[in-house]
């Protein structure tokens, strides 16, 4: 870096600087979903006092390349079973997240984070949502859209067997628990900004000590949607936000 | 006077063109001839005039590849 430059937007501090390349594919978009978080927790000066839950998915191996305190992958589904345990075992200062992919949270581990926010547990759980199964290569998910081809449904995800796709976001907002349930996506320079927006507040929400807050993220999955990467964050903003809308389903100062 | 530099990262950049999509002011573009260390073809900072250092391709890009700098 020379004298006469300034360093206008780089990576995140909380990066560990690796040699290698990460492991995700090309356009994926765990990176930006691990980055609006690191960005959140660096503007809100959390980053010694986290603990991050990994759930089983790709977006995982971001735990490991960052300097936060971090365990994972924890067993498929219970990063919100995890997450209470230690808030339970924590003090007050010590912020508990998990991160988990759409398979992780709403297919396998449904029962643990819907009893999570039923619980009023104090911590966030950030669901990053690419409407199939990435990691064992893009099988269908919960949350993939009706007619949508993935590798286990070839002619399009039917109503009839296969039955429909379920709105996270929504589910958990109607919980009594849940002081904050948020959907965003990353598809542009303004969607990241309100993304890092809701991520904010929902850290707020455990800061405050008000109760669980859930923000889902859609991202893109190029690799096993088939498509080119630009493509994709076209598809999110006009086909997938017909089925998951974005914005803030629930924001309460005080549970009932 | 270039007001802005922006530094690609070859060993991390996958060409995907998320920061090419986004660039207002088309100084970055994705090469035909350059290849990134993955061998996928890779942004170019082609035209530094044109640069504002508004960051945008920095929060776009999944990969950890891109730094600004102003230029002072």
């Amino acid at each position: 870096m020379n004298d006469n430059k300034e360093l206008v937007a780089g990576t995140p501090k909380i990066k560990i600087n690796v040699p290698v390349p990460l492991a995700f594919c090309q356009g994926c978009q765990h990176g930006s979903a691990t980055r609006v978080i690191w960005d959140s927790l660096e503007d809100l000066g959390l980053e010694d006092r986290i603990i991050w839950v990994g759930g089983v998915t790709c977006g995982t191996v971001s735990a490991f390349i960052s300097d936060v305190d971090a365990i994972g992958p924890v067993p498929h589904g219970r990063a919100p079973d995890i997450a209470s345990a230690m808030r339970r075992l924590s003090d007050k200062e010590t912020i508990i997240i998990t991160y988990q992919g759409d398979g992780d949270a709403i297919a396998i581990g449904t029962e643990s984070l819907i009893q999570a926010a039923a619980r009023a547990e104090r911590i966030t759980v950030f669901m990053v949502n690419n409407v199939n199964y990435g990691t064992t290569g893009g099988q269908m998910a919960p949350t993939t859209l009706i007619g949508q081809k993935t590798t286990t449904s070839p002619t399009g995800r039917g109503t009839n067997k296969e039955g429909f796709p379920i709105n996270a976001a929504e589910l958990v907002a109607v919980l009594g628990g849940t002081a904050y349930s948020a959907r965003g996506s990353l598809t542009s320079p303004a969607n990241y900004n309100k993304t890092k927006k809701y991520v904010k507040k929902a850290l707020q929400k455990q800061i405050d000590d008000i109760g669980f807050s859930f923000v889902e993220i859609l991202s893109a999955c190029p690799a096993n949607w088939g498509m080119p990467p630009v493509e994709c964050l076209k598809w999110i903003d006009n086909t997938l936000t017909k089925q998951y809308p974005l914005g803030e389903f629930k924001d309460l100062d005080a549970l009932v | 006077m270039a007001k802005g530099s922006v530094i690609i990262n070859e060993d991390f950049c996958l060409g995907c063109g998320y920061c090419v999509e986004f660039c207002k002011k088309k100084s970055l573009t994705m090469s035909q001839d350059n290849y990134t260390s993955q061998g996928l073809l890779q942004a170019n900072f082609s035209e530094p005039e044109s640069c504002n250092a508004c960051g945008l391709c920095v929060i776009m890009c999944p990969h950890f590849a891109i730094e600004v700098y102003k230029v002072i």
